[in-house]
């Protein structure tokens, strides 16, 4: 049975589903998303799930994960669990997320939390956000490549650096963008447009940027002269964008701004870097690729699906997310590094696969190529994780390295469950997420003045957390010890500060939520 | 080309349904996660908390004591890794080293500079690392030359500019407070006030401390509302 390549790749799929009955058409969606041919993507869904679950299991079980950001969700999704405003103590006290970031959408993982009530649990939640995002690349890929060709491009994809990217990061919103926007643009593919609607106004609520996404998915709408809907949806991005950073962020920001807009080479608010952008397009392209790592950026997202997404239209939701990067001051977003690119990676593979078909539409001789171009993508990440460990983090699990527990890691559990619950503490930025669920712990020096307790691990090369805020560890003891904090205990570099309670230090209701307080007492 | 020689029949039969029912490769599934988070010690967290009964509160001054023409503290004990081990103790009060620790490199003008600056008080130990220019601490001294708890900063006070009492260019202060004042939230007390109407800086105002106030800051308070407007972190000497 040979594909037709010719025929369009959506074809025969949406035929006669218009007549049948919504509830039917709903569950033949679903059987013919979920059934018996896609048996093998589920598989494929359920090892990455357990896979990634494992890396995000290991990392904080060996100290990797941090404060920022796993702490913060944490302990902003224990709010939420709570019925209770986002707070989060590391943020600062007082600090409601909302001035830091728009993601309401993250209130779903709530109910986790009603479970176990652990930061582990959102490990496992990305895990399966990234396992969801298998089933719209590979329905994507299988009217165009057929079966195996589209399996083999959904696993390259699903094991591919930048997911696995996100992944070594703990937790972010941006998971939840991930498998929307792979959705969204199989939506967009088979011209679903009430789902493309519907999944757009979620993006919204992942990230205030996605405003941005929205636009571009607008754009995609306006070149199939879809006049209203991209109309509607790209004023829908433009005024949440501008209502959310101009109003809502702002409002919740204890400096009463938004403080992402850093774009010095642009201008200082969004109408001066449309300015500069359409009067300097020459100098805005140089911008893209004026660092080595912005080059090197570029190599690693388009180079391993050989440019072709370049040639998609379907590439438009990408550009923004990517280009607001790589314009901005902020060397760390330039970078392969953190959680950055994982929303990237389907909207990339979707679109090379689109070019795909066309040139083999186009040049019927390279149809060998809906074989070996998959298989090339797959090898590339294989290569990848064998001898890439820093793009790939999952190589430490393949070599065993994200199994081994060293004799420090077990002090730093020693000392973590030496802190007793409901109390309020600062510590190193590696220890705080295991110390979310029981205490209102922020970072050194920080914000939690109210502390009685401190932790400092003399091992890391700072008290971690980014930022002018960093201490030293020697630093961050004399800073406790000025502070009237005493060494209780010491193992293996770690030191252990104990101040007795004071009441002349403040309000004793700061160093303990209300939801901790009915949890553990008054943190006293 | 043999039917069982094309690629496309063979792929075709590999893709064909396997018969595993759905709800067991999920099972399974939940159950591996279940079994990782199991074996990636979320079970071997038992809490055995510190007893800490016996600590009593200490200030900064009680670890460090005075005998001798020696000053005996956290420089003495057993280095941490980052460290500094070769230190001056630098008297402002006297404007000489009166201890080493370690073999300190000569001062350097550098370091002299660093050491005298007026933004010291004038009875400070300084304990300088001179070799990377670094202080890794400071304590106040009685005229005895034991420690204290006073500040090692000369304290400054005085206010700061800002948008709430400041004029835009064009005149127009629609929409600005008429009158603040500005609290120090370590000290609570008012720094300084302005008053647009009056041009007074003298603001009289009780100080209401709120604990939610961030440490270490100035807050801004409108008058007419008793609310803070603004707020900001400074350092120990005001900057």
């Amino acid at each position: 049975m040979a594909l037709d390549l010719a025929a369009r790749p959506d074809a025969g799929i949406t035929a006669g589903a218009g007549r049948l009955p919504l509830r039917q058409r709903i569950g033949r969606a679903a059987r013919r998303t979920f059934g018996p041919e896609s048996r093998w993507v589920t598989v494929l869904a359920a090892v990455a799930a357990v896979v990634y679950s494992t890396v995000s299991l290991l990392r904080f079980r060996r100290f990797g994960s941090a404060g920022y950001d796993l702490g913060i969700f944490d302990q902003v999704v224990r709010q939420y669990s709570a019925f209770m405003a986002p707070y989060s103590e590391i943020k600062g006290l007082d600090y409601n997320i909302f001035g830091d970031h728009f993601h309401p959408v993250i209130a779903s993982l709530a109910p986790l939390y009603w479970i176990w009530n652990d930061p582990r649990m959102l490990g496992i939640a990305m895990a399966l956000l990234m396992a969801a995002s298998v089933y719209p690349v590979y329905l994507f890929c299988r009217p165009r490549l057929g079966h195996w060709p589209a399996f083999v491009i959904a696993a390259g994809y699903i094991f591919w650096w930048p997911v696995q990217g996100l992944v070594d990061f703990d937790f972010h919103e941006i998971a939840f963008g991930v498998p929307l926007l792979a959705w969204i643009i199989l939506a967009l593919d088979r011209r679903r447009y009430a789902a493309v609607t519907v999944l757009s106004v979620v993006l919204l609520g992942v990230r205030e940027d996605k405003g941005f996404a929205v636009m571009a998915i607008a754009l995609v709408l306006l070149l199939r002269r879809r006049w209203k809907l991209a109309l509607g949806l790209f004023l829908l991005g433009l005024c949440t964008y501008l209502v959310v950073t101009g109003k809502v962020i702002p409002h919740y920001n204890l400096s009463g701004n938004f403080g992402y807009w850093v774009y010095s080479g642009l201008g200082p608010t969004m109408g001066a870097a449309i300015i500069f952008i359409v009067f300097h397009p020459l100098k805005t392209l140089a911008i893209l690729f004026d660092h080595d790592t912005k080059q090197v950026l570029w190599a690693s997202l388009f180079l391993p699906v050989g440019l072709l997404p370049l040639g998609s239209v379907y590439v438009l939701p990408a550009a923004p997310i990517l280009l607001s990067r790589l314009l901005s001051d902020r060397p760390g977003t330039w970078s392969t590094g953190f959680q950055y690119n994982a929303v990237l990676a389907p909207v990339l593979v979707m679109a090379a696969v689109d070019v795909l078909f066309k040139v083999m539409n186009r040049f019927p001789r390279l149809g060998s190529a809906r074989f070996w171009a998959p298989g090339l993508f797959a090898a590339t990440v294989v290569a990848g994780i064998a001898f890439v460990p820093a793009v790939f983090p999952l190589n430490k699990l393949v070599t065993g390295e994200a199994f081994t527990y060293t004799t420090h890691m077990a002090a730093q559990q020693r000392i973590v469950n030496m802190i007793p619950s409901g109390v309020c503490v600062e510590a190193d930025d590696r220890l705080v997420p295991h110390l979310t669920n029981r205490t209102v712990v922020g970072l050194i020096g920080r914000q939690v003045d109210y502390a009685s307790w401190a932790i400092i691990d003399f091992d890391q090369e700072n008290t971690g957390g980014g930022g002018d805020g960093n201490f030293t560890p020697f630093t961050g003891l004399r800073y406790k010890q000025d502070q009237g904090f005493q060494e209780v205990y010491r193992q293996d570099n770690i030191v252990l500060l104990y101040r007795p309670y004071s009441l002349d230090r403040g309000a004793p209701e700061h160093c303990s939520s209300p939801y901790l307080t009915s949890l553990y007492g008054s943190g006293r | 080309m043999s039917p069982n020689s094309n690629p496309d029949v063979l792929l075709h039969r590999c893709a064909r349904p396997v018969n595993v029912p759905r709800h067991r490769i999920l099972r399974t599934a939940v159950a591996t996660i279940l079994l990782a988070a199991a074996l990636s010690g979320c079970a071997n967290e038992t809490l055995t908390p510190l007893d800490v009964s016996g600590v009593v509160p200490k200030t900064p001054a009680d670890s460090i004591s005075y005998a001798g023409g020696v000053y005996t503290g956290w420089w003495d004990k057993a280095p941490l890794p980052g460290q500094p081990t070769n230190l001056v103790l630098y008297s402002t009060k006297m404007n000489q080293v009166v201890q080493t620790v370690g073999s300190p490199t000569a001062l350097s003008a550098k370091n002299m500079e660093f050491l005298q600056s007026p933004k010291w008080a004038k009875n400070v130990i300084i304990v300088m690392d001179p070799a990377t220019n670094t202080i890794a601490g400071t304590f106040a001294i009685d005229a005895k030359g034991n420690p204290t708890n006073k500040s090692t900063l000369p304290v400054k006070t005085g206010g700061y500019e800002g948008w709430w009492n400041a004029t835009p260019a064009d005149g127009n202060t629609a929409g600005l407070p008429v009158e603040t004042v500005q609290v120090n939230t370590d000290t609570n007390e008012v720094i300084d006030g302005y008053n647009r109407t009056t041009k007074s800086t003298n603001i009289a105002y009780a100080v209401v401390p709120d604990p939610a106030w961030p440490r270490h800051s100035v807050v801004v308070i409108d008058t007419s509302t008793n609310k803070v407007i603004a707020s900001f972190k400074i350092n120990a000497d005001g900057t």
